[in-house]
């Protein structure tokens, strides 16, 4: 099964949840959802998620200045973005437990 | 030894740098049709990811700068790039935000540019006028208010609230196109005009006319407040200059007379 259109279903939920658990910047948020199984995820994919969340009011950014280097932006999860991720989770868990018992169903019938 | 592998690592890093720097500015190239903000929006913070992205992964994890922009403006909602940016040159987009943000005054000066066309052409410019040649009246006060409402009106077209404004019909294109041809033609006119006067004006006052009053005429023992050109079929030319039997300029106008 292609895991692409999958994720391009879920991305939105899978980052609202990592950035839930812990602020986070760009390639942070990448490699955590890589670490949690979505190993295919693109960066540039979570970068304009990341975007698109902040720019709907669903997280708040700030900018951490780095002597280092360039300047990290991080991403935090707001109210809306929390009652956001509570509907998609309900909605996820809904989906997910239908298309799992139709599978049992089916995995026991006859040919 | 350590300081040798640090030093090593930080030319690493700080070439790493540079080639991102510039991975980012193609990125941002293609990004080109967006404004301003959304694009700053989109590329801020993502040199300081791709630095941990290519020290994770290396140079290959980079693709295309097309296709990584592509990706980063469908994740983020956005519809694709309208034309190809890759065929406009570095500086499109900047003169393109800088002639969006002049355009207010553009649409002040339509305003100018239109008043002072209609003033020239329907009535013509009395010498009192010569007081405020940049004014489309004989004073200040009215020939500001001629502007500001004129401007008021060229504004909410640029604007878009008054026809024909941002329509896009063939009749409001072309009275666009007339609006904009006007402004230009108008702007020419007014401009010689008001060059023509003040050269006219220099002409009757600047000149020296030896130890005689230069801004006084007699004619028959009577003194002349001004002369007025006109041509053989009775027009008057407004940028006549007189001169003298020695070529000296006579004054067209007295204003104390």
């Amino acid at each position: 099964m292609d895991s692409t259109q999958l994720l391009k279903g879920v991305l939105d939920l899978a980052v609202l949840a990592v950035v839930d658990a812990e602020d986070g910047y760009g390639y942070d948020v990448v490699r955590r959802l890589r670490a949690a199984g979505l190993e295919d995820v693109g960066d540039a994919s979570v970068y304009g998620t990341l975007r698109r969340l902040y720019a709907a009011g669903s997280l708040t950014s700030y900018v951490v200045p780095s002597e280092a280097g360039p300047h990290r932006k991080y991403y935090g999860i707001t109210p809306t973005g929390r009652a956001e991720l509570k509907r998609q989770r309900d909605d996820w868990n809904h989906f997910a437990g239908a298309v799992s018992v139709l599978l049992d169903q089916t995995e026991g019938a006859p040919a | 030894m350590n300081d040798t592998l640090n030093d090593t690592r930080a030319d690493t890093r700080a070439d790493t740098r540079i080639d991102l720097d510039r991975y980012v500015g193609e990125v941002r190239r293609h990004l080109a049709d967006l404004d301003a903000d959304t694009r700053d929006e989109l590329t801020e913070g993502l040199a300081a990811d791709l630095v941990e992205l290519v020290e994770e992964e290396g140079q290959g994890a980079l693709r295309r700068p097309e296709e990584y922009a592509a990706e980063l403006r469908a994740a983020a909602g956005l519809a694709p790039a309208r034309r190809r940016p890759l065929l406009a040159p570095d500086w499109w987009r900047p003169a393109w935000d800088v002639a969006v943000a002049a355009l207010p005054a553009w649409w002040v000066a339509r305003a100018w540019a239109w008043v002072m066309l209609l003033h020239l052409l329907l009535w013509s410019p009395h010498e009192d006028g010569y007081d405020v040649p940049w004014l489309p009246t004989t004073s200040w006060g009215t020939g500001l208010l001629l502007w500001g409402v004129a401007a008021v009106v060229s504004i909410q077209i640029g604007r878009g609230r008054l026809w024909p404004g941002r329509r896009s019909s063939t009749a409001a294109l072309v009275a666009l196109v007339l609006l904009e041809a006007g402004s230009v033609v108008g702007a020419v006119v007014a401009w010689d005009h008001v060059d023509l006067v003040l050269d006219d004006r220099q002409q009757a006052y600047g000149q020296d006319v030896g130890d005689v009053n230069p801004a006084v005429i007699t004619y028959q023992d009577r003194q002349s407040c001004s002369l007025r050109v006109f041509d053989a079929e009775g027009k008057r030319v407004l940028d006549a200059r007189v001169v003298d039997q020695e070529g000296r300029a006579l004054p067209l106008r007295n204003r104390e007379c």
